[in-house]
């Protein structure tokens, strides 16, 4: 019996511990066997080539990590000519994540993905700007994420998930626009907003001034959102946010996660993913657990 | 490139502000000059700091670090013994020189650190080195000093007199390393009389292999402006190519 065994909405997956989007790329082939993961999540891709922010775009501040690349990208275009078939021969199951700014332009770029068969389904990133909402992130419009899953879910029989921003009043009402328009699963959390500033000089350690927040400290955040989600819908949760180890993984599992992705954590051990893997693998075993024993199980709740 | 982990042989005060740290790490005479390693103290949470190849004997590997911050801070208060995380060897080396060719180093604070292997590396090499720092305790042995307080050396920057120099010397290329100021001034003296000027750059960095973009550089390409990273693409650039007002 594999007690790692997992599911999302439609696809099975050896274990729990896939990689956030952004946070790895085929470089970690080097550290480790990258069949190994539970599943592959690629940088997100857009419609167009970015060339990405300014710099300064990253800055390591207390318990986590600010970042404002941009979204830097080569365009789905170059992405599926040259890009994606060095995918092609790795086992572990490949989820493209990708973002556009109209609901058009996301439906196209599934189109085109559609075509790649070894793609076995999609992370959809809502939270960059909507040019049809006055430039505010899709993510955080409920009737939008509702508009945009619902065309999405009809031109896809694979896995479709919608990932999540938390810079939202309510994270429940967004999930449940994804689940009520077909999402198979959705994931969260993406980066927090952040910031920091030189106190010597007064000067912004980051060009754009406010960057994505994520590691060790968000976990929290991303953790009773996890928990909230997990009450209120009955599709799969794949969750990350400042993972560190197999027990903050275990934390998520209680609160109802599927699924987990490990980010920032792999830039202080680029082979923590496999670490994990083997250290829950051996947690589960010595109690004689699987996944389902303890998912969304967390109790002393009153 | 692997995640070794390193033994510290040695950790030696140079001065107030500089130490050299020894760290025994499997394979390490792989390591060319211009490369640099992603250092962690084993139970530290916070990320990798980047720090240059500054000399290789017998798999044990010099790196002159100094203290700016509290991540360099706890790097010098290494004892003999303790174990680091050494990710690398990270980056593209500085182009070998040719026999014929006359090199000229300028170097700036702890961007002297990749020349000492360099010179090391390459016996042979024509190499004429300027050095600068701010003070005395940022200047180490070169071919011509320079601190902007004075103390020692010429006072000045380490560009104060290059326009002169290489109006009536022959070269043929330029290795810097220092603070992007110093680098990009650099560039502008020096780009009229030699086209080949090698660049190492530094940027903050999160995963240090590429797959992040937080350590991106504006560069001039056949496809317009792109921003590369330092970490994978560099930290070697050329000094025409770069867009220093970014
Ligand atoms: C390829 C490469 C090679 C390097 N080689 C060496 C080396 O051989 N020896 C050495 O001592 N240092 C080297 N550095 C610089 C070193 O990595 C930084 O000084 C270190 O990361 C600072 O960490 P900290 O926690 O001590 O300081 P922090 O607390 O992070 O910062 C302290 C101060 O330093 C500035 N700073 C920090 N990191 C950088 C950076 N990457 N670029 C510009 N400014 C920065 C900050 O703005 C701040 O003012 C190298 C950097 C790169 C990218
Ligand atoms: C450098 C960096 C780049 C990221 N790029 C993306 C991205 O392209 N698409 C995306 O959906 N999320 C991106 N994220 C967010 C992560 O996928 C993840 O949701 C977030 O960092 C929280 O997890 P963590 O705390 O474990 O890193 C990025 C995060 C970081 C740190
Ligand atoms: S540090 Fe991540 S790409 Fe260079």
């Amino acid at each position: 019996m594999n007690r790692l065994a997992t599911k999302l909405g439609k696809i099975n997956f050896n274990n729990p511990i896939t990689v956030a989007s952004g946070t790895f790329g085929l470089e970690c082939a080097n550290f480790y066997n990258i069949n190994k993961l539970g599943a592959i999540v690629t940088k997100t891709i857009t419609p167009e080539e970015k060339i990405g922010n300014p710099t300064p775009r990253i800055y390591e501040t207390e318990c986590g990590l600010l970042n404002s690349i941009g979204l830097q990208n080569p365009g789905i275009d170059e992405f599926l000519k040259y890009h994606v078939k060095e995918y092609k021969n790795f086992s572990a199951p490949l989820l493209v994540s990708f973002s556009a700014s109209t609901i058009d332009e996301f439906a196209e770029m599934l189109i085109k993905l559609e075509k790649i068969d070894y793609i076995k389904g999609y992370e959809v990133n809502v939270s960059c700007p909507n040019v049809e909402n006055e430039g505010l992130a899709f993510g955080i419009d409920a009737k939008i994420v509702y508009e945009l899953t619902k065309r999405l879910s009809k031109l896809t029989e694979k896995e479709l998930i919608i990932k999540l921003s938390p810079n939202v009043t309510d994270i429940v009402s967004i999930a449940k626009a994804a689940e009520e328009g077909g999402a198979s699963s959705v994931a969260l959390i993406n980066t927090l907003l952040g910031m920091a500033i030189d106190w010597k000089t007064g000067k912004s350690m980051i060009k754009r001034g406010v960057a994505g927040y994520s590691g060790t400290a968000v976990k929290p955040v991303a953790l009773q959102m996890v928990y909230k989600v997990y009450q209120a819908l009955s599709i799969p949760i794949l969750a990350m946010g400042g993972i560190q180890n197999y027990k903050d993984c275990l934390e998520f599992i209680y609160a109802g996660a599927s699924m987990l992705s490990i980010g920032t954590a792999q830039f202080c051990d680029p082979c923590l993913p496999i670490k994990i893997i083997n250290d829950l693998h051996n947690h589960f075993t010595q109690n004689n657990i699987n996944i389902s024993d303890i998912k969304g199980k967390v109790w002393g709740i009153d | 490139m692997k995640d070794h982990i390193g033994i510290v042989v040695n950790n030696k005060k140079i001065n107030e502000l500089y130490n050299v740290i020894s760290v025994q790490i499997e394979n390490a005479n792989l390591g060319t000059p211009g490369q640099f390693y992603e250092l962690k103290v084993k139970y530290s949470q916070r990320m990798r700091i980047p720090i240059s190849i500054y000399n290789i004997t017998d798999n044990v590997v010099e790196f002159m670090v100094k203290i700016v911050g509290d991540g360099t801070k706890e790097l010098t208060q290494l004892k003999e013994k303790d174990t680091i995380m050494a990710l690398g060897p990270l980056g593209n080396p500085f182009t070998p020189p040719q026999a014929d060719q006359n090199c000229l180093i300028l170097s700036g604070g702890v961007g002297y650190a990749p020349f000492y292997y360099f010179k090391k590396h390459y016996p042979k090499a024509n190499i004429t080195w300027f050095h600068g720092g701010a003070n005395r305790n940022e200047v180490f042995e070169a071919d011509r000093i320079f601190t902007n307080d004075g103390s020692i050396g010429i006072k000045g920057f380490v560009t104060a007199d290059l326009h002169e120099y290489l109006q009536n010397n022959k070269v043929d290329r330029i290795l810097t390393c220092g603070p992007r100021i110093m680098m990009k001034n650099i560039a502008n003296i020096a780009l009229p009389f030699v086209k080949d000027i090698e660049c190492s750059l530094e940027e903050y960095m999160a995963c240090g292999i590429g797959v992040c973009y937080g350590c991106a550089v504006k560069v001039k390409t056949a496809k317009g402006l792109v921003y590369k990273t330092v970490c994978k693409d560099g930290a070697i650039f050329q000094g025409s190519e770069v867009i220093w007002d970014e």
